[in-house]
């Protein structure tokens, strides 16, 4: 799996999501507050 | 190995799952579902980066069926925020997993996690209707039964979807049956001198025909777990004879006096042909209680004390004498 295949369905999943598709920032998982630093590559 | 996801959707139905795994399928981008994350077995790690989705966006109670006595819900909701609405219609949902403050319905399916409530009600499958997967290909279909039980020919795909740890798609809607809130309910413990005592005891009780929901059979060890959490929390001993060795607790659920029958006779039965005592101290069994459904729940953290730690034991596939069991497990 390759950046620019990340970058495209991170692109595409935007469109539909808006907000709800993130690469960028920490979440807090559901309710168990676990957190997953995610970044884009 | 990335344990990391790239990307994290929050998705709020089925149609945007589709739409999501659309896009996974066609870039070859792995997707990875993550519910209350309070799973052991780590299914929910994105060991290959990709999308993980976060199913708290699929938290909404899409049906109660009173008279056909179900729920159809979106897999996200946790099974705690579940209970208290079908509680207002004075319904409930068995499955009980420890976790039930994260854990979801879609998580229980795809994990087939433990019940405090098994012995009675089973596991998720047993109250498990119908679930509706969005599959690697994008495609939304329902599996299982409608709300009516019945046996056919033909292969049993809900059956497959349990315990499948999302390897055969995302759940994203299930239907499960449910049971009226009992009226009573009452939780007692009781010492034995070793732990066969104990497991004889729970058998000779469940082929009784008692209202008991749960049952949980304690070793030493175990037993000091809860006079340690007694102490933390009452700052004295619990006070134990010093035969005791293990302990029974149980629950009872049902109509009352239903319920109170069964805690005088269950008393009869442990007490005349298992010696064994009932706990005085009933601050000691609401302990135990506490500890299976109302602490919070916080993954990963060691609720045993120090003393303990390195004598912790699982029970699973236990078989002959449980004390040799035990010894053999304390070395």
């Amino acid at each position: 799996m390759s950046t620019g295949q990340v970058d495209k369905a991170f692109a595409e999943l935007r469109e539909i999501l808006g907000d709800r598709a993130t690469t960028s920032s920490v979440h807090t998982m559901a309710t168990a507050g676990i957190e997953a630093r995610v970044t884009v590559r | 190995m990335n344990d990391l996801p790239d990307i994290v959707v929050i998705p709020n139905n089925t149609q945007e799952m589709v739409r999501i795994t659309k896009v996974a399928y066609r870039h070859e981008v792995p997707l990875v579902p993550f519910a209350g994350g309070t799973g052991m077995g780590g299914g929910a790690v994105a060991w290959k980066g990709g999308i993980m989705v976060e199913t708290k966006g699929l938290n909404r109670v899409l049906e109660i069926d009173e008279q056909n006595m179900t729920v159809t819900v979106q897999s996200g909701i946790t099974i705690e925020v579940l209970n208290a609405e079908l509680a207002r219609h004075k319904l409930w949902l068995s499955h009980q997993p420890e976790s039930k403050q994260a854990c979801t319905i879609g998580a229980s399916v795809g994990c087939d996690n433990d019940s405090t409530f098994g012995v009675r009600y089973g596991k998720i499958r047993d109250c498990l209707l119908n679930a509706v997967i969005v599959t690697g290909r994008a495609e939304a279909i329902r599996v299982g039964q409608r709300k009516a039980s019945f046996s056919s020919t033909g292969y049993k795909f809900l059956d497959l979807l349990v315990a499948s740890e999302g390897t055969l798609g995302t759940i994203t809607e299930a239907t499960l049956r449910v049971v009226p809130l009992p009226e009573a309910r009452e939780v007692r413990g009781y010492l034995c001198r070793c732990l066969n005592d104990t497991a004889r005891g729970l058998e000779r009780l469940l082929g009784s025909g008692l209202a008991i929901e749960s049952g949980h059979a304690n070793c030493r060890n175990r037993l000091h777990f809860y006079t340690h959490s007694y102490r933390e929390r009452y700052g004295r001993e619990p006070q134990l004879p010093e035969w005791a060795d293990a302990i029974l607790f149980l629950s009872f659920a049902g109509d009352r006096d239903i319920v109170a029958f069964s805690v005088d006779k269950a008393t009869r039965i442990m007490v005349d042909e298992f010696n064994a005592e009932r706990v005085g101290e009933q601050e000691l069994v609401e302990g135990w209680w506490d500890s299976k459904h109302r602490l919070e729940f916080v993954p990963f953290k060691q609720k045993w004390p120090d003393s303990q730690r390195q004598k912790k034991f699982g029970a699973a596939g236990m078989a002959g004498e449980l004390g040799t069991f035990v010894d053999v497990q304390s070395l």
